[in-house]
């Protein structure tokens, strides 16, 4: 095992090498489907040079990065040439693939105790749909696998954005998460969701998963983690405030994300809504769109998942991957290595080949169609958006479709596999 | 007592005879016309050359400059594709420049939007307009208003990227009902689906001409060979055929020129509108709208002029 | 949703029928698709051309262009074949230099270098010659290219020598007009397309082969932005019928409106004009096409357009956004009716009429269509559906077989055992995928034949090609099924689905992809992979498929493609001169892919190479991987 594990690793560490220090590099990193005015790399170094000049940053709308960001990044390219910068990001992707290992080891283990304790309920026949005991070996290593050689991480790690880091501390929460420790995981939570706000909503999984079994002393539990959070994400705004000794990066960071002020194209789906967008409905959309990614979810999923609060976890990153303002694809990369750990749901999923086809095709269509538009002037940007629509679409039925197998895992657990009624077998729907 | 008022009714008669002044109808005191060419790029030679044609027309008939707005949306006579620098033609043969010495444009290229337009004939401009981009008119007034360019069902397009609707023209009209702006209104359009832009007015005293009906294009007469391209409309070249024939005092009525360009001429089907205009057209001359009523004062007494200062 | 259904209970009706009927849907879906494309070439389905953009005004103006202007065009020619004569190979660019001059056009000249990318240090050097005509009243915003390729007396393509003079008598009159609103640049190429590649480049500031390649200098004088371009190859002064040619680089079109116009312009000028000189050609109402005709210049079109070869240098100019078409003018043999030089001048001019009428770029008309005649048009929307038609029959296998294997495997017992080879099947897939896609990108054409060359340096460079794409092709095809066979006896499955439906995606979702770019090339590469691929199965292959893979082989179609055209062209060989004939043109080929990819980006070889031939080795390993099944009959 260890040495398939040692065997990935290597693989992976090698292609984001060979990748970073070939002309790939800069091709990658300029393609709008990596790089979004949030993460990119081209603005940190613009906005850390205007920094070290003594100018403000955030004046013009170039740089959307935390002040804390700033400051790290200015002392990471001051002390490291280019050629480190680069191995700096290969080994926060290397720390974020052991920490998600370890994240997916111990949730198995925990889950394959808690079966054993009610095993005695369930029927013999169920016995299929147990959880096998190799799986605590198995799916770590697939997770792991799926981050370091997945197409989309590997593409994010060499175009240097930000959302590696973003994703390192995402990992430490899930971490903390099924550590069930809770000052690391308010802390790395704030950490992540600093920059990019819509994280805010994994609150609901870490204050489930931080509070004790005893159903007495929960509401308190989530109190304090709440409060935890609160303190730590106002005390790092006050630090960034002292940095900056004004509060416009306020503006520059949540302002631009919550405004939508920047109309590129990416994979997301507001650019090409607010391109068509009259002044005067804008605001109404913007308040739609964005409570519909930030907010909406969070508390129903909460409500109906509160027994699994990974599985919450997973679906509320797709669902932020989805629908938030300027998705990347490194955020599409951490969710999609994160399901190997519902491996067990995998039995009860229907669409998984037709997911997977939509997968790979727009990712290969979206640079196809950008050329016949940008270059060629053969298309135009409805066709780019036709095929980020059907990624979208894809990742909306590849979420729906773990859900549902939740829920059909749940059922059959309980009342079998078939049920007759009046002698026919039944067959579940969702309407 | 009897005889003195006999008296004057009848000096009063002789003189609105001298002055040829309709009195039982018509009371109008001065003509204008508003001119519009909305759109532009040299493929639309022909609408330039339409309304260059007609402002040449109402000139010659006796309307001043400072009574015609012209409004032409795009520079044909200097544009760098006229093979005959600083002329207009419109017909192949080539033999009249409408450009000529003498055309004053009120408003050119860009400044020909709908909302100068609108402000234009409702009079909402800002004090510091120039005279020659108001239009001044009274209650007295007879306006002619002809528009070309292209159009649709219920609009017409300005400079390629804005419309006007039909809805706002019958307002702007109302407006200047309202504000008393105008005593008649002759509409003359010429684009595709034309007469759709006449449908929606609802103020009195406007007659109306459109040169093709909804749902019908209008047609272009025929192509310059010597420039390429399409030079004249057909409402409008029968149209200035018609006024070619007519002069100062010409007696020629408004019904014989709603006639002018019948179905095997103009292809498309001439529209009018009179309900709104209720004087009889036979009765009506052409000059209340394309000549110009110069005030006239007769006076009997000698005017000593010879120390007066040129 | 009815999608997300309980998977135990099975899947819907319809489902059932695709899965278990899927070979007989595969059959019928590629004759569907066979048949709808021959049928595209009928009146049903074309339709005829017309203009979108209104501001073209195609053939109002009479065209003036005439013999009176200056010098006559009897003088230009006279004195353009002495000189000629006098220079058998090269081109006499002092000769254009000054001529240029006399007709009082802002003349440059542009040196360029080609450093042979095959062989060490060698270069070849050329020069193009370009006048510029300012337009006389608006800025040098826009700019319109009229292009003539020099071909000396000893070139083996026929001669353009009087186009060239009709170029001059072009200039002559355009000169002496004040109308233009955009500069005009008549450009004289050197070495065809190569002359015409570097003066593009220069123009644009771009490089667009493989850096250090072509070496295209800079440009001392610049018009504005290239708002379409005319190319003349005209071979005497008369003239039979003139052909339209319009295929461009890696298979890009240009506006069909432009197309249209060229065509409209020689109807009114009664010149005859003809599309790959197949149909017809004659003028106006007295045309009739017969569906054969179409069909036969559709097909053709597409055989042009596949190879991703521009057929002239128009074809250059497309991937800037800039127009262009080539007009090649035959020579009228025999007596009868000819075209005179004139009235092929005049089309020129009212074209340049109606372009210089236009405001933007071609943008309302076509970019994507197949002509089966001069007046009909076939749009994409039509023929696509052919290439879907086909794809969807791969689709439609890998998910059939998805659908097969994943119920198998419901339907087994404990889902432990499925798992520990299940693991390993996921490692061997990937790497055996991960291979074969390594194996493509070494053997791509900026970085395996420069190799190959370079170790086998003693021998002509094609031989050298040849030689190690065919030794490594065959290193492949031999030793893939032995280690499949010996060294993986460890690793065995029931059978090896998941390599099977990411081979079928693959190829499935790349050739979407190439058609989406060139459809012919996209659509003939489907045709000739799409059956023996619907024919091989998860495990357990027959020999007769095994055989037919083989055949497909990329290197062996291109062996197949070759002796098939030497065969009509030369049919009366014996069979040794045959093979070697066919071997040498093989390699001839590979070298002139190689070199197009290098100078002019011409990607019709590395999609061979990166997408084909991984997908055929993958297939390939797929057909000889151990299977469970096959040993239990062994043992049986």
């Amino acid at each position: 095992m260890e040495k398939l594990l040692f065997f990935v690793y290597s693989i992976g560490i090698l292609i984001r090498i060979y990748l970073s220090f070939s002309d790939f590099s800069t091709s990658i990193a300029d393609r709008v489907e990596v790089s979004t005015p949030l993460n990119s790399w081209k603005r940190v170094i613009e906005g850390v040079s205007l920094y070290n000049e003594n100018i403000n940053p955030y004046d013009g709308d170039l740089f959307h990065e935390t002040p804390l960001a700033l400051v790290f990044f200015s002392h990471l390219t001051s002390t490291f040439s280019d050629f480190y910068v680069s191995l700096v990001f290969i080994v926060c992707d290397l720390i974020t693939a052991f920490v998600l290992y370890y994240t997916s080891k111990i949730y198995t283990e925990n889950l394959l105790k808690q079966q054993t304790k009610t095993k005695h309920v369930y029927n013999k026949e169920f016995n299929k749909l147990l959880i096998p005991d190799d799986f605590s070996v198995i799916n770590p290593f697939y997770v792991c696998s799926v981050y370091m050689l997945n197409p989309y991480t590997v593409f994010s790690c060499i175009a240097r954005t930000t959302t590696v880091f973003n994703n390192l501390f995402l990992a430490l929460c899930l971490y903390s998460m099924v550590k069930r420790h809770r000052l690391l995981g308010c802390l790395s939570l704030v950490l992540a969701s600093l920059p990019t706000f819509y994280t805010f909503g994994l609150l609901a999984p870490l204050m489930i998963s931080c509070a004790p079994i005893d159903s007495k002393k929960k509401t308190g539990s989530f109190i304090i983690t709440f409060l935890t959070c609160g303190t730590i994400s106002c005390s790092l705004l006050y630090l960034c405030y002292t940095i900056m000794n004004e509060w416009t990066f306020l503006d520059s960071v949540y302002g631009f994300i919550l405004n939508v002020r920047d109309l590129k194209p990416n994979i997301g789906l507001f650019w090409y809504f607010f391109t068509e967008m009259f002044e005067h409905f804008r605001a109404l959309f913007v308040c739609a769109f964005q409570l519909n990614a930030s907010v909406l979810y969070v508390i129903p999923l909460s409500i109906r998942l509160r027994r699994d609060p990974l599985l919450l976890a997973t679906s509320l990153l797709t669902l932020t991957a989805v629908f938030k303002s300027y998705p990347s694809i490194g955020d599409v990369g951490f969710y999609l290595s994160l399901l190997p750990i519902h491996r067990h749901l995998f039995y009860f999923m229907q669409q998984a080949f037709i997911v997977s086809c939509f997968f790979v095709g727009c990712t290969v269509f979206a640079p196809t169609v950008w050329h016949l538009w940008i270059y060629s002037r053969s298309a135009n940007a409805n066709f780019y958006f036709g095929v980020t629509l059907a990624f979208a679409t894809t990742q909306i039925f590849l979420i729906t479709d773990l859900l549902f197998a939740y829920i059909k895992r749940e059922f059959a657990l309980k009342h079998g596999m078939k049920r007759m009624i009046n002698g026919k077998e039944a067959r579940l729907m969702l309407d | 007592m009897h005889n003195m008022k006999s008296y004057f009714l009848l000096s009063f008669l002789v003189c609105t005879n001298f002055l040829n002044i309709n009195v039982c109808q018509a009371n109008h005191s001065n003509n204008w016309a508003v001119l519009v060419d909305t759109s532009r790029f040299w493929f639309n030679y022909r609408h330039v050359a339409n309304v260059l044609s007609i402002y040449r027309s109402v000139k010659r008939l006796g309307i001043p400059d400072s009574q015609i707005i012209l409004m032409v949306a795009d520079d044909m006579a200097c544009n760098p594709r006229n093979p005959s620098p600083a002329t207009v033609f419109n017909n192949a043969d080539q033999q009249l420049n409408v450009y000529g010495d003498d055309v004053e444009v009120d408003f050119r290229g860009y400044e020909v939007t709908v909302e100068n337009f609108v402000r234009l004939l409702t009079g909402r401009l800002p004090p510091d307009t120039p005279r020659s981009k108001q239009l001044l008119t009274d209650e007295g007034s007879n306006i002619l208003i002809y528009l070309t360019g292209h159009g649709g069902d219920g609009f017409l397009k300005f400079q390629d990227s804005e419309e006007v609707t039909s809805q706002e023209l019958a307002d702007a009209l109302e407006q200047m009902w309202q504000k008393r702006r105008y005593h008649e209104i002759f509409f003359m359009i010429d684009t595709c689906q034309a007469s759709s832009m006449y449908e929606k007015f609802y103020s009195p005293n406007i007659l109306a001409m459109a040169s093709s009906l909804v749902g019908e294009d209008s047609l272009s007469h025929h192509v310059d060979p010597a420039i390429g391209v399409y030079i004249i409309d057909r409402y409008t070249f029968y149209a200035l055929k018609f006024l070619e024939n007519v002069k100062l005092k010409s007696r020629i009525s408004m019904k014989s020129f709603l006639g002018v360009c019948p179905k095997q001429d103009c292809i498309s089907t001439v529209g009018v509108r009179i309900d709104l205009f209720h004087r009889d057209l036979a009765k009506v001359p052409i000059t209340d709208f394309f000549g110009s009523v110069r005030p006239v004062e007769l006076t009997f007494d000698f005017l000593d002029i010879s120390n007066t200062p040129l | 949703m009815g999608l997300l259904t309980d998977p135990s209970v099975g899947h819907g009706a319809l489902t059932s029928i695709f899965v278990r009927h899927h070979n007989r849907f595969c059959i019928v879906m590629y004759i569907v698709s066979v048949v709808l494309f021959c049928m595209l070439a009928h009146y049903s389905l074309s339709s005829q051309t017309y203009f979108s953009e209104n501001a073209l005004l195609p053939g109002l103006v009479k065209g003036q262009l005439n013999d009176n202007t200056g010098s006559s065009f009897r003088d230009h020619f006279r004195e353009l074949n002495a000189e000629a004569q006098h220079y058998e190979t090269e081109t006499p660019h002092a000769y254009l230099i000054s001529k240029f001059k006399n007709l009082r056009l802002e003349t440059y000249s542009h040196n360029f270098t080609l450093n042979y990318p095959l062989k060490k240090n060698t270069k070849y050097t050329g020069r193009n010659v370009y006048g510029i005509l300012r337009a006389p009243r608006s800025a040098s915003i826009e700019s319109i290219v009229l292009s003539v390729p020099y071909r000396a007396p000893s070139s083996v393509f026929p001669s353009t020598l009087p186009g060239l003079a009709v170029m001059f008598q072009i200039a002559q009159f355009f000169r002496q007009q004040i109308y233009w609103a955009k500069d005009i640049i008549f450009l004289v190429t050197e070495h065809e397309q190569l002359g015409m590649q570097a003066w593009l480049e220069a123009y644009h500031g771009t490089s667009c082969g493989s850096p250090g390649v072509l070496d295209s200098g800079k440009l001392s004088g610049r018009a504005g932005a290239i708002q379409a371009a005319i190319n003349l190859e005209i071979h005497s002064d008369k003239i039979d019928h003139i052909d339209i040619k319009l295929s461009g680089l890696n298979g890009q079109l240009p506006n069909l409106d432009l197309v249209n116009l060229a065509h409209r312009l020689c109807n009114k000028e009664s010149v005859k004009h003809t599309f790959n000189n197949v149909d017809g050609g004659a003028i106006g109402r007295s045309k009739v096409n017969s569906y054969y005709t179409n069909l036969s210049t559709m097909m053709s079109m597409v055989m042009t357009q596949a190879t991703g070869v521009p057929d002239g240098n128009h074809g250059l100019f497309h991937r800037f956004g800039i127009e262009a078409i080539t007009l090649e003018g035959y020579e009228k043999e025999g007596r009868g009716i000819y075209s005179s030089v004139f009235q092929v001048g005049r089309v020129i001019e009212g074209m340049f009429r109606s372009l210089n009428n236009l405001l933007e770029r071609f943008h309302q008309s076509f970019f994507f269509y197949l002509l089966p005649s001069t007046d009909r048009y076939v749009s994409i929307g039509l023929y696509m559906p052919c290439l879907v038609l086909l794809v969807g029959a791969l689709f439609l296998k890998a998910f059939s077989t998805w659908i097969q294997h994943s119920s198998e495997h419901k339907s087994g017992d404990s889902s432990a055992q499925a798992t520990i080879p299940e693991r390993l099947n996921v490692g061997m897939v990937s790497v055996i995928t991960l291979g074969s896609h390594v194996v493509g990108l070494i053997l791509l054409p900026n970085l395996a034949p420069a190799y190959f060359t370079h170790f086998w340096n003693y021998i002509p460079t094609h031989r050298a090609l040849l030689l190690g794409y065919g030794l490594l092709s065959i290193t492949i095809v031999c030793l893939l099924p032995i280690i499949m066979n010996k060294c993986l006896n460890s690793f065995k499955s029931s059978n090896w689905v998941l390599l099977h439906v990411i081979c079928l995606l693959e190829l499935g979702i790349g050739l979407l992809c190439v058609s989406m770019h060139n459809f012919s090339l996209g659509y003939l590469t489907a045709l000739v992979y799409v059956l023996p691929a619907v024919c091989i199965k998860s495990s357990q292959n027959r020999i007769i498929v095994k055989l037919l893979w083989l055949i497909v082989h990329p290197m062996c179609s291109l062996f197949w493609i070759t002796a098939y055209i030497t065969y009509t062209a030369y049919p009366e060989l014996p069979i040794s001169d045959f093979l070697t004939k066919v071997l040498e043109a093989s390699g001839q080929w590979m070298v002139l892919s190689t070199i197009d990819n290098m100078i002019y980006g011409n990607w019709a070889f590395s999609v061979g190479v990166l997408l084909l031939l991984p997908v055929w080795t993958s297939f390939w390993c797929l057909m000889f991987l151990p299977t469970n099944v096959s040993q239990k009959l062994k043992a049986e």
